[in-house]
């Protein structure tokens, strides 16, 4: 190793739509942390600051940063914003309609007028040409270069920047999209090309469709957003390589990414997973549950065994809802296999209503950041979970954010108290204890669509909080959950960007395989895998990797025969057939409850994960960066605070992390941070441990 | 629904309880069912419940009320109290652990044979707190046809295995005379079995489910709190019900025919409104028909139900308190309350009908809360294919989801009709499992019903039989009576059934049950929705764009909405179009 070795500085770049958080990590457990405001439209601007910002104050030179690991909302805004690129899609004879048409299912029920968002390409730039393949992969109709010529001279007149090829079948045998990449490459060479095969390999012309359109459609803007940033981080000194985090929970070189954004769309939200991830490995606690609590949702994910679970598909751009996985449809869908992350319209800024047949709700109207809730007096006039969190004494009635925001608590209790306690006919403590418990029952809802909905028990389970409002709610919520312990991280507030530097990197590679267990299959098995595998090295090397030191690992989609939906396994090393069969039927009966070994399985994919062997993610030591962080006291103080009718305004000690230790101390106490604040209620207790960690029991720790 | 801190609080006056506690019940009941959905979804068997999501799922208290259904069918929603009833009347006090009571008669409490329900008791300290309920479309239930979906039988006796309230397990014990007795009738007994499997699981969810909540909150404050959801519901409906002007409202559609005989088929509504309730009444209806597409009441309710709570709009607790202030009257011996022994499983084409023609009377009473008629429900088949060992594979597939226009805005293609939230089938799924390929599956250009608003546009759907023979069955409608447009608004485009050959196109008629050859290709094609408003009122921009994309061409813009394309430019000729519209309007 040469002179790095002591100057090892990561970068971890999160950008959300209202802050960037940047954090600095070093070799000497030093870490620096900044957030600024995020620059939509420009977002490479806020990034340039707040990286700017965090090496001078922390005094590192640029030239000492050995990685820049990214997650950014720029592609999923763009979704959202409608400003991705004009598409052009070349699909099959006769199926030209498949993105429009969708799968049917609308996201509402008994409502007339609903309307599905706009497909990403119109009616006039999806053009057909004369091909088709059998179920097989066997070529019943040959493709025509000429009229694949034609088609991109038509599309090209009509300004189209970035082409998406699906065809049906194209799954089994991928000769006719390449046929047409070989086409543009002659005609057109810098239009960007998306084939169907290559971003998603799997049955569905519709969801292969629709995720094939989105990745054309964010092509040429990630490309852009991505050289700008490499251009600017590189003029600033910094000669290390971007890495950006995958919905799927690895990082890819940001060449990758530019390729195929569809896999990134998830960044920000799996960033927070990806340092649950770490915390469960360091604390040896291979089952939690993450809490992220935000402004406006919540969003909830699943680690079991050390691994995060994954759902195969996903939407963007739906509308946010209460949180049921029925409710689909309503965005643009991608088969991409991503951390399984549900999220809830309910967060700080959530708005507090009362509908005209007396139920009480909250969310998933937010006041969002502007103007905010009510008691940070910039205009915000609809109370909000926030406001109720301030009336109950669990907010600091004078400031927030380290004393940058001052707080307005007559405004907010007399606002609230017309608004919201009157009508119920209830105090108005005991209306912003139930605005609290409301908001609770609806993030319960996306913690019981991530466990319960898929055959987990949450009780299982330990909650990690974080974001800026989740340690407020979390000791409540874990108690309606039945969960004993919560984990409040260092820096919670900022743990996504935490997240990113404790994510390796990683390269997942799909091969369709329509196969029924039995006997000879294995042979198809085994070669499939190698083939895959060949393929991933391919790529892999011209992402700047030197396969020999890559690992692969190998996964299987499986069903029984008839069913549609799969459940995905690690495929064990010795190839056995009997052992994927038994491996498929533990999963089943966890999560479906019964098992059914009579039958037999089809296996629809394969898939190879493969990872550098050497990975700085290894390197990250949250422990010690604790102690950077928190001072070893502070001023105490105490106030009262609400915890419902029973127990009444109850005196609270407030203190700060630095107070704690690894005796547990009973509450009631409010843990106060510069930008989050832990509520430990009555009959919970809480500790420090050796990293830091703020851990909450409830009744007996075991 | 709308926030509304003033009304809100004057029901909570009214009413002692908890608005708290209840909001946190709400959120969870909704969750249990939800599980259950997702359950019977992904771990069933038949492409209904994997891909269309032809299923349902609910709880219920101890009479069959409807504590809370997942999110799917509309059309099954009336159908579980009837069923819940027919099992108590059956069992009554023979209820215990571990029971599971299986049911499809649509005389003995159910729908259509294909529809089997499930039942599973939810047992606390010995006492019956409620019911689990599933009810899964089945992929076949025996019968004359592949599918068990065969419009031209003519008693129920012809339609498949009837099965009263029965236990299918006994104090956790198998019934194996029952289920030996389905497997032998069905054609696809392994599949029939494991949706059998993924609904008890979905049962045994939902009863874990509210075990739990009784645990949190004790027998009698939940009992509590799910009355109070469905008076929630109740008042929401009370609510929406008195803002509409008090009368009677007349509407009457027509099904096609019943695919035995020629005659059009009568469905009329009188629409009663008055104060906070509302009466439906379907008396003048057409009696049964020979066809198998008549009605068991429930069904009929479940219809009106629907069309009522569509008009209302609000989001609210999907639970029996919606019901309440609806009376339906349905004459016995009518399509709307068939009377033994007439035949049903085509029913659906006469439910979603139902729907269509309340809809009618409705967009009287308030047009701005309905929309233009659909497509008329699903247009569905079943394809049989005999496989070497003699076993029958059946398979399912379908074309729907086009939408009438509404005040602001078009019809979609491709959204799922109100009467049942299912989805379309995947092409390559369909290909990789059996002997048919699938031609085509797309827009129909200028099948939308013209108006200030347009129809959705048809969707045709083609499939060529790769095996030397394979039966369908085939149920649409909405040919001879397409579907209707709203305030001068027109019809959309009647459906039609194509088989080619290499000889040439013949017209099949709406309903069909026969034999297609190896290299036939069967098309059809549903009907568009109708539009809205005056088609001379619709931006010539809006036409325009169809035209841009192909939605409508220049001869269908001129004709259907006086608007002239300048082809060579692309553009509208704004002063022909002006001088049309002159001429025209």
């Amino acid at each position: 190793m040469t002179t790095l070795e002591h100057r090892r500085y990561r970068l971890g770049v999160d950008v959300g739509g209202t802050f960037t958080d940047v954090v600095l990590t070093g070799p000497d457990g030093r870490m620096s942390v900044r957030k600024v405001s995020s620059t939509p439209g420009r977002y490479d601007e806020g990034i340039i600051r707040g990286i700017g910002e965090a090496l001078e104050e922390a005094g590192v030179t640029a030239s000492d940063v050995v990685e820049v690991c990214h997650s950014t909302t720029a592609a999923t805004n763009a979704v959202l914003e409608r400003k991705g690129a004009k598409v052009g899609l070349i699909t099959t004879k006769g199926f030209r309609d498949v993105l429009e048409v969708r799968r049917l299912r609308t996201p509402t029920l008994y409502d007339l007028f609903y309307e599905p968002p706009d497909p990403l390409v119109p009616r006039y730039l999806r053009l057909e040409v004369d091909e088709r393949l059998d179920a097989g992969g066997q070529v019943l109709t040959a493709l025509d270069p000429d009229e694949v010529r034609q088609r991109i001279e038509e599309l090209l007149a009509e300004g189209v920047e970035s082409l998406a090829v699906c065809l049906i079948n194209a799954y089994r045998n991928p000769v006719h999209e390449r046929a047409i990449r070989e086409v543009v490459q002659a005609e057109s060479p810098e239009l960007f090309v998306s084939l169907s095969h290559e971003v998603v390999s799997a049955i569905r012309e519709y969801e292969r469709t629709s995720t094939t359109v989105a990745n054309a459609y964010l092509m040429p803007v990630m490309n852009t957003y991505l050289r700008s940033l490499r251009d600017r981080v590189s003029a600033m000194g910094i000669d290390a390589p971007i890495l950006v985090m995958q919905s799927s929970g690895g990082m890819m070189t940001s060449h990758r990414a530019g390729e195929r954004p569809v896999f990134s769309l998830e960044s920000g939200p799996v960033a927070g997973v990806s340092g649950a991830l770490h915390l469960s490995k360091k604390l040896s606690m291979p089952n939690l549950l993450t809490f992220d609590m935000g402004g406006t949702t919540t969003k909830a994910a699943v680690i079991e065994e050390g691994d995060p679970l994954k759902s195969m598909e996903y939407e963007i751009g739906a509308p946010i809802s209460k949180g049921s996985r029925l409710l689909k449809g309503g965005g643009y869908l991608l088969m991409v296999r991503a951390v399984d992350v549900a999220e809830v319209g309910a967060g700080g800024g959530s708005l507090v209503s009362l509908d005209a047949a007396g139920s009480f709700h909250v969310g998933p109207q937010s006041a969002g950041a502007e103007p905010g809730p009510i008691c940070y007096d910039r205009g915000g006039k609809e109370p909000t979970t926030s406001d109720a969190n301030m009336l109950l004494g669990y907010l600091n009635p004078e400031h927030l954010l380290g004393g940058s925001l001052k707080v307005n608590l007559e405004k907010t209790r007399r606002i609230f108290d017309e608004k919201v306690a009157r009508p119920l006919g209830l105090s108005v403590l005991d209306a912003a204890y139930g605005v609290h418990v409301v908001a609770n029952a609806a993030m319960a809802r996306a913690m019981r669509s991530v466990t319960t909905e898929r055959g987990r028990d949450a009780r299982n389970f330990s909650l990690v909080a974080f974001g800026g409002s989740g340690p407020c709610h979390a000791a409540a919520l874990a108690r309606q959950m039945g969960i004993n312990r919560v984990i409040v991280p260092t820096a919670p507030g900022l743990f996504s960007s935490l997240g990113l530097l404790a994510a390796a990197q990683e390269y997942e590679f799909v091969r369709s395989l329509m196969m029924v267990t039995g006997d000879g299959a294995v042979d198809g098995l085994v070669s499939g895998f190698s083939a895959l595998e060949d393929e991933a090295a391919q790529v892999l090397r011209r992402e700047g990797y030197d396969p020999k030191r890559l690992t692969f690992q190998r996964y299987a989609d499986l069903h029984y025969a008839a069913q549609i939906h799969e459940l995905t396994v690690p495929v064990p090393d010795s190839d056995s057939v009997q052992e994927l069969k038994e491996a498929f039927g533990q999963e089943h009966q966890r999560t479906y409850g019964y098992r059914s070994d009579s039958e037999a399985i089809e296996v629809t994919n394969i898939r190879v994960v493969g990872r550098p062997d050497v990975d700085a993610s290894s390197e990250l030591e949250m422990e010690s960066m604790g102690a950077a962080l928190y001072d070893a006291g502070g001023a105490r103080g105490r106030r009262k605070a609400y915890f419902g009718r029973e127990l009444g305004l109850v005196e609270t000690e407030i203190i700060t992390r630095g107070h704690l230790s690894s005796e547990a101390i009973p509450g009631p106490v409010i843990v106060e941070e510069y930008d989050t604040t832990i509520v430990v209620p009555p009959g919970c207790s809480v500790r420090r441990d050796e990293g830091w960690n703020v851990i909450l029991s409830w009744g007996q720790e075991s | 629904m709308e926030c509304n801190f003033e009304l809100g609080a004057r029901v909570l006056r009214e009413h002692t309880f908890d608005p708290i506690t209840f909001e946190v019940i709400r959120n969870a009941l909704q969750s249990i069912t939800d599980e259950m959905m997702l359950t019977v979804q992904r771990t069933g068997r038949s492409p209904t419940t994997t891909q269309a999501f032809d299923f349902s799922a609910a709880l219920c208290d101890t009479n069959g009320d409807v504590l809370d259904q997942g999110l799917a069918i509309p059309i099954h929603m009336g159908g579980i109290p009837e069923t819940v009833q027919a099992v108590l009347n059956r069992f009554g006090g023979d209820i215990h652990p571990g029971d599971v009571m299986i049911l499809n008669d649509p005389y003995s409490g159910g729908l259509h044979l294909p529809d089997i329900f499930l039942v599973t008791p939810i047992i606390v300290e010995d006492e019956i707190f409620g019911y689990a309920v599933t009810v899964v479309h089945h992929m076949d239930v025996g019968g004359r046809a592949a599918g068990s979906m065969a419009h031209d039988s003519t008693e129920i006796y012809q339609e498949g295995i009837r099965i009263p309230p029965m236990k299918l397990y006994d104090r956790g014990k198998l019934n194996e005379t029952l289920a030996e007795m389905i497997q032998l009738n069905v054609r696809t007994p392994e599949v029939v079995m494991g949706d059998f499997a993924s609904q008890i699981s979905a049962n045994g969810m939902g009863s874990r489910g509210i075990l739990d909540l009784v645990e949190e909150y004790g027998t009698e404050t939940l009992k509590f709190y799910l009355r109070q959801l469905m008076d929630y519901s109740e008042r929401i409906t009370r609510q929406g019900i008195s803002e509409w002007p008090d009368g009677v409202y007349h509407f009457t559609d027509y099904l096609d025919e019943d695919g035995l005989s020629d005659d059009p088929i009568p469905i009329q509504v009188a629409l009663h409104i008055k104060g906070d309730s509302a009466l439906v009444d379907f008396t003048g209806t057409s009696p049964q028909t020979r066809g198998a597409i008549n009605c068991v009441l429930s069904q009929s309710k479940a219809m009106a139900y629907c069309a009522i709570r569509c008009a209302i709009g609000e989001d609210m607790p999907n639970n029996s308190g919606c019901f309440r202030p609806v009376e339906v009257v349905a004459p016995e011996g009518t399509i709307t309350n068939m009377q033994h022994p007439a035949s049903c499983a085509a029913r659906g084409v006469t439910s979603f009908r139902l729907v269509d023609a309340v809809l009618g009377a409705l967009a009287q009473v308030v047009p701005e809360r309905v929309a233009a008629a659909p497509e008329g429900g699903t247009s569905t088949g079943r394809f049989g294919f005999r496989q070497p060992d003699g076993t029958i594979r059946v398979f399912y597939d379908n074309v729907f989801g086009i939408r009438g226009a509404w005040n602001s805005g078009d019809g979609r293609g491709g959204v799922a009709s109100v009467g049942a939230n299912v989805s379309n089938v995947s092409v390559e799924i369909i290909e990789s499992q059996v002997p048919l390929r699938l031609r085509s599956y797309g827009y129909v250009p200028d099948s939308g019903g013209p108006g200030r608003h347009r129809g959705g546009l048809a969707l045709a759907r083609e499939w060529e039989v790769l095996t030397p023979e394979a039966t369908i069955t085939w149920r649409s409608d909405r040919r001879a009576f397409p579907p209707y447009g709203l305030e001068g608004g027109g019809a959309g485009k009647g459906s039609s059934n194509i088989l080619k050959r290499d000889d040439g196109e013949e017209l099949l008629p709406t309903k069909i049950n026969t034999v297609l050859k190896q290299g036939d290709v069967f098309r059809h094609q549903s009907p568009g929705g109708g539009g809205y408003g005056n088609p001379l009122e619709r931006e010539p921009q809006a036409v325009w764009w169809d035209w841009r994309n192909g939605k409508v061409t220049s001869a269908h813009a001129r004709e259907a909405y006086g608007v002239v394309m300048d082809e060579a430019a692309g553009v509208v000729d704004e002063e022909a179009t002006a001088a049309l519209r002159r001429e025209r309007g």
